[in-house]
């Protein structure tokens, strides 16, 4: 194998890689939004409000977003893209409390995957500027997430 | 058999005085007769059948408009072919202020619970 092969197939695994970890990132992402689904069935009516306000909408815009940085990375290299299953909440005996603290936790590891992505340096070195936007916007959308969760929290506990 | 007199106090001004019985006791026949008027209902205001509700889905992936200003029937029938509701927006057009509305999750919801196909969540 001379260099120039090693290089483009080193290049491609590491879009592969790229790609897998941004996909996990949105696999979370999923599983933020069906619990917080789950939580909107069993809270009243102005709760519920306040959680799709502050939290659903931010997080459904950022699982289109990430899907779509996903999609378009992926088909301007020429690699796979993929499809993502809807995830499934639990059960209601669960309570809304803990599927908001379900839904809190996935964000937290969604705000750590795309982080780690951004850190890893991969984006400069095999990604391209629209994934570098697409991860900056996903990851600006669930970072103030964990705090507006926690208020939520705090009026469900009342 | 002469008049009755009596002393009519009613008089106003100029105190009272000495009037003939029957012109001071009503009787019926010189009371007018009320008779109430029948009561009909009123008629329902008209107003203008409301138009049929329009809608528009968007993939919020790709941002695709799935399908626009379409009806309550097609647009259930697109949803049963998405795999799960948190894919796609629903918009329904307000008339009222000609804009579309983004629909809340409650209303989300029972749209998709009335979505026709097989495609579950």
């Amino acid at each position: 194998m001379n260099t120039l092969t090693w290089m483009a197939y080193s290049t491609e695994e590491a879009r592969i890689q790229l790609l897998d970890d941004l996909a996990h990132a949105i696999d979370e992402i999923g599983v933020a939004l069906a619990a917080l689904g789950a939580a909107y069935e069993l809270l009243d009516e102005r709760t519920a409000d306040q959680l799709e306000e502050e939290m659903f909408r931010p997080v459904q815009v950022a699982y289109g977003r990430a899907q779509r940085t996903h999609a378009g990375f992926a088909e301007r290299h020429g690699l796979a893209g993929r499809k993502f299953e809807p995830s499934v909440a639990g059960r209601v005996s669960q309570g809304a409390r803990s599927f908001v603290d379900t839904a809190t936790e996935a964000i937290a590891e969604t705000e750590h995957l795309l982080a780690e992505i951004q850190d890893s340096m991969m984006p400069v070195e095999v990604g391209d500027a629209p994934l570098r936007a697409g991860l900056a916007e996903a990851r600006e959308l669930v970072g103030p997430l964990p705090a507006r969760a926690h208020e939520i929290v705090r009026v469900i506990g009342r | 058999m002469g008049r009755t007199w009596v002393l009519d106090t009613e008089t106003k001004g100029t105190g009272a005085q000495m009037v003939p019985l029957d012109k001071v006791v009503e009787t019926p026949e010189n009371k007018p007769l009320f008779v109430p008027r029948k009561h009909r209902p009123k008629p329902p205001p008209e107003t203008a059948p409301r138009a049929p509700r329009r809608f528009k889905v968007v993939d919020i992936s790709t941002r695709e408009v799935l399908s626009a200003d379409a009806g309550a029937r097609s647009t259930l029938a697109l949803l049963g072919a998405i795999r799960s509701s948190v894919d796609v927006n629903v918009f329904v057009w307000e008339p009222s202020t000609e804009a579309w509305r983004l629909l809340t999750l409650r209303e989300k919801r029972m749209l998709w619970e009335r979505r026709t196909g097989t495609s579950p969540e």
